[in-house]
């Protein structure tokens, strides 16, 4: 698995990114740290969940995929900081933040819909096409494990 | 309501219109991705083509609907000019492959086609490709843009397109 990761995702490709995530996930920690004069556990656990998760990505071979996810964990982070000030907010204009809420679901419902329909036409239109089986595909496709009952 | 601060409105502005932005853009973007079906289903019959250029173009088919494939890259399209693999990592074979009208066509159809499927990367990949270009691109010279971006497909295509499913038909 390690090494057809290697092979699709050069080092070059993976540390740099992996270094900025940590790098400013910790610089967050220390801004937390230095504004508040405490440790936070939830903002630590947090750095060990991007760990954990670029840890794992990189063995899944789904590094780059999950950079994305990684991210926006990175900015639940950075939002974090502010979680005190943004509930205070969402507690004195609930009936906007709930209204913005609702008007989005809304909106991503038809959104999703839209993108459906283009989605069947686009894969209509390559229908009976020579199409290979993905290498994602094949990526993900794992040795048969040896069974214990196997090995008598 | 009055009280609100205009950074809500914003926010709120922003949130609410992205997912407009995106199907719109979606939907403007739907003849090219039919023709990017239709060349890529010509080089998928085309003998001339590899088995192993098949499962590139496959790949590339499958990933006309995803967002993160500009995210990707985004980031190995700087990666892909600063190691210089643009240069290294195709034989002459897959130079000549790529030079190839059909292909060239190909490709150019599939970066419009991700371009739509996600706007705010594709912001971000400008710039990201703008600040480099500034520095890079006397070194690189224009010829070589199109095995940058096959360099850069190449990367960013194996962990993108999982949320479309094509089935093999043979």
């Amino acid at each position: 698995m390690l090494s057809q990761s290697c092979k699709k995702y050069p080092a070059a490709t993976i540390w740099p990114s992996t270094c900025i995530l940590l790098v400013s996930n910790l610089l967050t920690y220390c801004r937390y740290t230095c504004v508040t004069g405490q440790l936070s556990t939830k903002i630590a656990i947090l750095n060990l969940l991007v760990l954990g998760g670029l840890m794992w990505n990189f063995w899944k071979t789904c590094f780059l995929r999950l950079v994305t996810s990684i991210t926006g964990l990175q900015a639940f982070s950075w939002l974090f900081g502010f979680f005190d000030e943004v509930s205070a907010f969402v507690r004195v204009h609930t009936l906007p933040v709930v209204s913005v809420v609702i008007i989005y679901l809304f909106i991503e419902y038809v959104a999703y819909d839209s993108t459906k329909r283009l989605k069947r036409s686009y894969t209509n239109r390559l229908k009976g096409a020579s199409i290979r089986n993905l290498h994602k595909d094949a990526l993900r496709i794992r040795p048969p494990t040896l069974r214990r009952s196997d090995k008598k | 309501m009055s009280d609100l601060p205009t950074a809500f409105w914003v926010v709120a502005g922003v949130v609410l219109a992205y997912p407009v932005l995106c199907s719109v853009v979606l939907r403007m973007a739907e003849d090219t991705r039919l023709e990017l079906a239709d060349t890529g289903r010509a080089l998928l019959q085309s003998p001339k083509v590899t088995e192993e250029q098949k499962y590139l173009i496959t790949d590339m088919l499958a990933d006309v609907f995803d967002w993160k494939f500009m995210a990707m890259a985004s980031i190995a399209l700087p990666m892909s000019i600063l190691t210089s693999s643009y240069t290294r990592d195709f034989s002459e074979k897959e130079k000549q492959f790529l030079y190839r009208d059909d292909v060239k066509k190909f490709y150019r159809l599939h970066f419009r086609s991700v371009m739509a499927a996600s706007p705010f990367f594709t912001v971000i990949f400008f710039i990201v490709a703008a600040i480099l270009f500034l520095f890079v691109i006397a070194f690189i010279g224009w010829s070589m843009i199109n095995l940058l971006w096959a360099d850069t497909v190449k990367h960013a295509t194996p962990s993108a397109g999982s949320n479309i499913s094509l089935k093999a038909t043979d």
